[in-house]
């Protein structure tokens, strides 16, 4: 039995990618964030609500050159959800691999 | 296994590379950040050889580079991001090495000769001083030129290395 577990919340593609993006890079801004999913504000905004509530992902907010800016991160939890998402992942790669032979 | 999602393991780790690889090419800073850092350890050094107080000054000036170009980027500058746990198995050992091999030898050797003068700064030091004390005033000045060439040679290797980890399809 495996101790990782599928995470549901990180699998949709985008939160799977907004974590993808997030895991190496430390905290990303909100625009970077947006242009690289090239999905709209919105959509985004829902998207990181999703993670947000689950407690994977969290937002800064502050100022810098008199205009607002909003940095998005991956929390503890969110690391540890999305490192066990992989590993997950990857032994059910593994595991239809060996079912194919 | 149902999700409501059409994504199968492969393409979701796909998809995952993908996205990191995409995420670290982006926060690899251009060659001025690596210069302006350079450039910094070349005065630290240099001011550190004279026994100044003054080699605070570029010490103090490496925070607040970063934060520019965090600010400027919208991301973590790649190696400078403090606090980042990347451990999650996708890049093996087998693929850093693959990736140190696509990196010409010569590039290697320059690359251990530059770590071996930066790491040989507190053995030199004394040295550095005496020299200085006899007479050659310029001394502290060649040490800060020799260690901000050698730390800007180790940092544009490391750029290229890191292009070329991110920017290969080969690691699957």
């Amino acid at each position: 039995m495996s101790n990782y577990s599928f995470d549901e919340i990180i699998h949709a593609p985008n939160r799977l990618k907004i974590c993808s993006f997030l895991a190496p890079t430390g905290s990303v801004e909100f625009p970077v964030l947006r242009d690289m999913l090239q999905v709209s504000d919105s959509v985004l905004s829902k998207q990181i609500k999703h993670l947000e509530i689950a407690g994977y992902v969290k937002q800064r907010k502050g100022s810098a050159n008199g205009r607002k800016r909003s940095w998005v991160y991956l929390t503890t939890a969110g690391h540890k959800a999305f490192n066990n998402h992989i590993k997950e992942l990857q032994r059910l790669i593994e595991g239809s691999m060996a079912h194919d032979l | 296994m149902t999700t409501d999602t059409d994504l199968s393991p492969h393409d979701s780790i796909r998809l995952i590379k993908d996205t990191k690889k995409l995420s670290n090419l982006k926060a690899i800073p251009k060659r001025s950040f690596y210069f302006a850092i350079s450039l910094i350890t070349g005065l630290s050094f240099g001011f550190l050889s004279n026994q100044s107080m003054l080699a605070l000054i570029p010490i103090a000036l490496l925070p607040v580079l970063v934060y520019i170009q965090k600010n400027k980027k919208g991301l973590w500058p790649i190696g400078f991001a403090p606090f980042l746990r990347q451990g999650d198995g996708l890049y093996s050992f087998n693929d850093y090495c693959k990736d140190m091999l696509k990196v010409n030898t010569y590039i290697h050797v320059v690359n251990l000769i530059s770590i071996l003068i930066m790491l040989s700064f507190p053995l030199l030091f004394i040295r550095v001083l005496e020299f200085r004390d006899q007479g050659n005033w310029w001394a502290p000045i060649a040490c800060g030129t020799i260690m901000g060439l050698s730390h800007l040679i180790i940092l544009i290797n490391y750029r290229n290395f890191q292009i070329i980890k991110f920017s290969n399809n080969n690691n699957e």
